[in-house]
């Protein structure tokens, strides 16, 4: 109940502000003229369609998902609502869950605009003898490991912007958080794993998605977002929790 | 009955509160007195469970059904938080909701049940004279309005504890009085706390004074005059008098 009151009020703040709708266009653009690029590299070649739309729209999410979330708490450390906030009966999981939800949201309406834009292209916009081979299940999973994949983003975002003062500065710690720590933690995994990394996993997530839309679901990697998000969103309640012990509300 | 015991936050050597230790029964109407940066805001944000002490604690004691008296602290848990209302200094808002919308999202999450929701938002509206905005956004009301707007929110769970930093900030004449009477009206019910520095004001509403001075409580069973008094510099008091 309490999660969904604070959604009704956090989802449509964020869509209206300048952290909402402008980034959703400019990642729909962005998105959109990378899939039109992968397509057209793409001729006669064996590439399916789920893949290059999961590849496209896995590079753009991290910049919504960050712009999104860098929004989360320190917003409210600006306005001066984090005293009020840490005096009323809700537990900081709801506030996290709140903030990680309206981000997510966010960022699945994203999923949704480049479904269509897909739609659009398969349905008008590709010549008729264009021979691309798609298969639902493939969108399927590429859409559940970008889901995923946001989920981790955003989590992220909301956990770095509860010790930032200024959301420019949240929004560039979040972006280079998300572009970095993923093929530092999988690097960091693989050598102690295995003992050793051939090459150095530049985009480990987008190339989650690549594979996840062909049919090869790595299950660490997706078990290794979820854990992620989970640990991300307890650690930010226990941040919460801890900044209203600390009385650095400012 | 609240009670502060020992309670201590400090930020700084003589910049927050120390051992401060106070009983105060429902029904009385405390105003928390003394100059810039003693300690005012951070004795009235523990007492809000906005902050959480050092040493110490703060208890508030309620009778419950069958003569049971309940015991919650303001560290522990959220059940204390559920009987607070607390006016911060800035009295922050959501300026892209309505003053109903706002008020309506600050009581669901305060607990208030959909069944009495309209009743109290009604209630705490007419209260602080917010009826005819009530379809305004708050982004677009005065300082002063928005104030009163953080007012009503305080009212709006009929809270035991009512914590005022600063209320009568940026608020014309006219609603002075009103919120005067208002806050005399919770006060029957509630433990009221009140800062500020309109010494007239604050006799208006308060039964009795504490006065803070670096950091620590010097005085906590004032009567109006004498607070005034330790208050107020030798001409002004006169000239206030007068």
């Amino acid at each position: 109940m309490i999660f969904f009151t604070l959604l009704r009020r956090e989802f449509p703040q964020l869509v209206r502000s300048g952290h909402g709708i402008v980034p959703i266009f400019l990642s729909l653009a962005g998105a959109n003229a990378l899939l039109v690029s992968f397509l057209m590299k793409a001729e006669g070649t064996t590439e399916t369609l789920p893949s290059l739309w999961g590849l496209a729209v896995a590079f753009g999410l991290p910049f919504l998902a960050a712009v999104a979330a860098s929004r989360g708490f320190t917003q409210d450390r600006e306005n001066g609502m984090l005293r009020l906030m840490f005096s009323t009966p809700v537990r900081a999981r709801w506030w996290v869950l709140g903030k990680v939800g309206a981000a997510w949201m966010l960022c699945l309406f994203y999923l949704l605009g480049m479904a269509t834009s897909c739609y659009v292209l398969l349905r008008w916009l590709l010549p008729e003898d264009a021979q691309l081979s798609y298969s639902w299940t493939g969108f399927l999973f590429a859409g559940g490991a970008l889901m995923l994949q946001a989920l981790l983003w955003c989590s992220l975002g909301t956990f770095v912007s509860l010790f930032s003062r200024s959301s420019a500065s949240t929004f560039l710690f979040a972006l280079v958080s998300c572009l970095f720590a993923p093929p530092l933690v999988v690097f960091a995994l693989t050598t102690l794993t295995t003992g050793s990394m051939t090459q150095w996993p530049w985009f480990p997530l987008q190339t989650m998605v690549y594979d996840c839309a062909s049919g090869l679901i790595d299950v660490r990697l997706a078990v290794g977002c979820l854990t992620g998000s989970l640990v991300l969103i307890y650690a930010s309640g226990m941040v919460f929790d801890a900044l209203r012990l600390c009385a650095t509300e400012r | 009955m609240l009670k502060l015991e020992n309670v201590t936050l400090l930020y700084a050597p003589n910049r927050g509160i120390q051992e401060a230790s106070l009983s105060v029964e429902p029904g009385e109407v405390i105003g928390v007195v003394g100059g810039n940066g003693v300690g005012k805001s951070t004795l009235l944000g523990l007492i809000a469970a906005a902050l959480v002490p050092q040493y110490g604690r703060v208890t508030l004691s309620l009778a419950g059904i069958g003569g049971r008296v309940r015991r919650l602290q303001s560290d522990i848990g959220i059940g204390y938080r559920r009987h607070v209302g607390y006016l911060t200094e800035s009295a922050p808002v959501y300026g892209e909701l309505t003053v109903k919308h706002y008020l309506a999202f600050r009581a669901r999450l305060h607990g208030v049940g959909l069944f009495r929701l309209r009743r109290r938002l009604n209630e705490a509206m007419l209260r602080c004279g917010l009826q005819p905005h009530k379809k305004e956004l708050l982004g677009r009301l005065s300082l002063g309005l928005q104030r009163r707007v953080a007012l009503a929110e305080a009212l709006l769970s009929a809270p035991a504890v009512l914590v005022l930093d600063d209320p009568f900030v940026g608020i014309d004449a006219a609603q002075r009085s009103t919120i005067a009477n208002v806050i005399r009206e919770v006060s029957t019910r509630s433990h009221v706390f009140i800062s500020g520095h309109d010494p007239l004001l604050l006799k208006a509403c308060c039964t009795r004074f504490v006065l803070i001075e670096n950091a620590r409580i010097v005085a906590d069973d004032l009567d109006a005059d004498t607070a005034m008094n330790r208050l107020l510099p030798e001409p002004l008091r006169k000239e206030t008098e007068a």
